[in-house]
């Protein structure tokens, strides 16, 4: 089989050059206050279409961005161009009806800023490989508890859904649920959350009995820590990249 | 985030590992109860009824720390968006908390005008969000109340807050009904495990303490 661009520049390569914690954290913070302080419609296009889209698909994560641009972004883009550009007319501010050309060029700024966002929300944590990802949220000086929190969420949300899914089965096998319509659906709600409320209570019971006698909130504290590994290359790549986008957007903001 | 479980709250449950356990599972609960509605196209968002359970059932720090990492997770696995509502979440938190403590979830007349209250609340602490990030215009229903009353010539927060004010209530009083409704189905045994005043002031215990 012949391999694809997305495969070929899969997240697997990318993983050579993937950053060290500290330098993601850094460029993300960078990147999303310098998307933030942003007002530059050109500027942003090209931020997302020369470099975000690129890395993006180089990541791995194409499909989860576009996922988000359609899904998410298309209707809120659509929302803000008919209102800014032809219902106010206008951006704000300005008199209402007075420049439908500036207020449509304001809802493709706020929809730009918003894929940008999104698309470095995305870039910075999404890219994170699931064997390093407890070590990156250690990195960033997540310890004990929250760890725990953060580890334990990310494990039990597929259990939480299996959970589900195994209710919602069971009725469907028993006959109790005539066809899969949106009403009927919608109906077996209230048998689901039940079920899976009874479950989240039974099992942080258990859990908590477990952690006490094994003494889990006492070895938390004694827990060494890793050094936070990375490439060299990658993490300056990264954070010239996203500090030059803070910088460029400042010096753009304050020169009026 | 050390010592997130030391419980100086009045009602807090007095066992560390107990909340510590719960936080992981409330989180996950938000998450999933949140993609589920999604999912089924219902017309509510049920994205907080993991924080307002939490909160009745360990306190307030904890549906805090519920609210806020479930958004944040969220964030990253489903929506990037998500992350700037959290003060929204600290917010329905606090909220509950303080109205657990006054009994507000004692009968369901009473959860409809806390829900109510809820709902402003988080219009209001959600609008300089909505207003600064989506400049007003997120996609949802409430969206048309923006455009009618920025087309009316109301500056982009005074339309945001306005359109919270009428739409997030009944969003939030449902979840506030929904969250009752499945603490009262839960057998009586398991929330005594999570023994704390907020249970019985708002009637979800029952026994010797009913009073307290």
């Amino acid at each position: 089989m012949k391999p694809s661009f997305e495969m070929v520049f899969s997240g697997v390569q990318m993983r050579r050059y993937e950053p060290s914690p500290r330098a993601r954290g850094a460029a993300a913070a960078a990147a999303i206050v310098g998307t933030l302080i942003s007002n530059d419609l050109h500027l942003l296009l090209l931020a997302w279409l020369g470099i975000l889209l690129p890395l993006t698909i180089a990541g791995g994560i194409a499909r989860q961005h576009m996922k988000f641009v359609t899904v998410f972004l298309g209707p809120v883009t659509a929302a803000l161009l008919l209102v800014w550009g032809w219902m106010v007319a206008a951006p704000p501010g300005m008199p209402v009806g007075s420049s439908p050309e500036e207020g449509l060029s304001f809802g493709c700024m706020v929809a730009l800023r918003l894929t940008v966002l999104g698309g470095v929300i995305q870039l910075c944590f999404l890219t994170i490989s699931p064997e390093q990802l407890i070590a990156t949220v250690r990195c960033w000086g997540l310890r004990g508890e929250g760890l725990v929190i953060v580890a334990g969420t990310l494990a039990l949300g597929p259990e939480l859904r299996l959970r589900s899914d195994q209710v919602l089965t069971a009725r469907y096998a028993r006959g109790l649920v005539p066809n899969r319509s949106f009403s009927n659906r919608l109906r077996q709600l209230p048998f689901l959350l039940r079920p899976l409320l009874a479950w989240v209570l039974r099992s942080a019971i258990q859990r908590s009995e477990i952690w006490h006698q094994r003494g889990l909130l006492a070895r938390l504290q004694t827990l060494p820590v890793e050094p936070c590994a990375g490439s060299s290359t990658g993490s300056a790549f990264f954070v010239f990249l996203a500090f030059s986008w803070l910088v460029y957007n400042i010096a753009t903001r304050v020169s009026g | 985030m050390e010592n997130l479980t030391r419980s100086n709250e009045t009602h807090s449950p007095t066992n560390p590992q107990l909340v510590l356990a719960l936080l992981p599972l409330g989180i996950a609960l938000n998450l999933s109860l949140g993609t589920l509605v999604h999912t089924i196209k219902a017309p509510i968002y049920v994205d907080a009824v993991g924080t307002i359970l939490v909160t009745l059932l360990a306190g307030m720090r904890a549906g805090i720390i519920v609210g806020v990492v479930s958004f944040i997770v969220g964030g990253i696995f489903v929506n990037p968006v998500l992350p700037w509502f959290s003060g929204t979440q600290a917010a329905i938190a606090i909220y509950t908390y303080f109205a657990a403590k006054k009994g507000a979830f004692r009968t369901y007349k009473l959860v409809i005008v806390t829900g109510v209250g809820l709902g402003i609340v988080a219009g209001v602490v959600s609008a300089p969000v909505i207003t600064a990030l989506f400049a007003g215009i997120t996609g949802s229903g409430a969206s048309l109340i923006v455009a009618f009353l920025l087309a009316s010539g109301k500056s982009v927060l005074q339309s945001v807050v306005l359109s919270g004010l009428a739409a997030e209530p009944l969003d939030k009083t449902i979840q506030c009904l929904l969250a009752v409704w499945l603490l009262r189905g839960i057998p009586q045994t398991l929330l005594d495990r999570f023994h704390n005043e907020a249970l019985f002031r708002n009637g979800f215990l029952r026994g010797a303490n009913e009073t307290v």
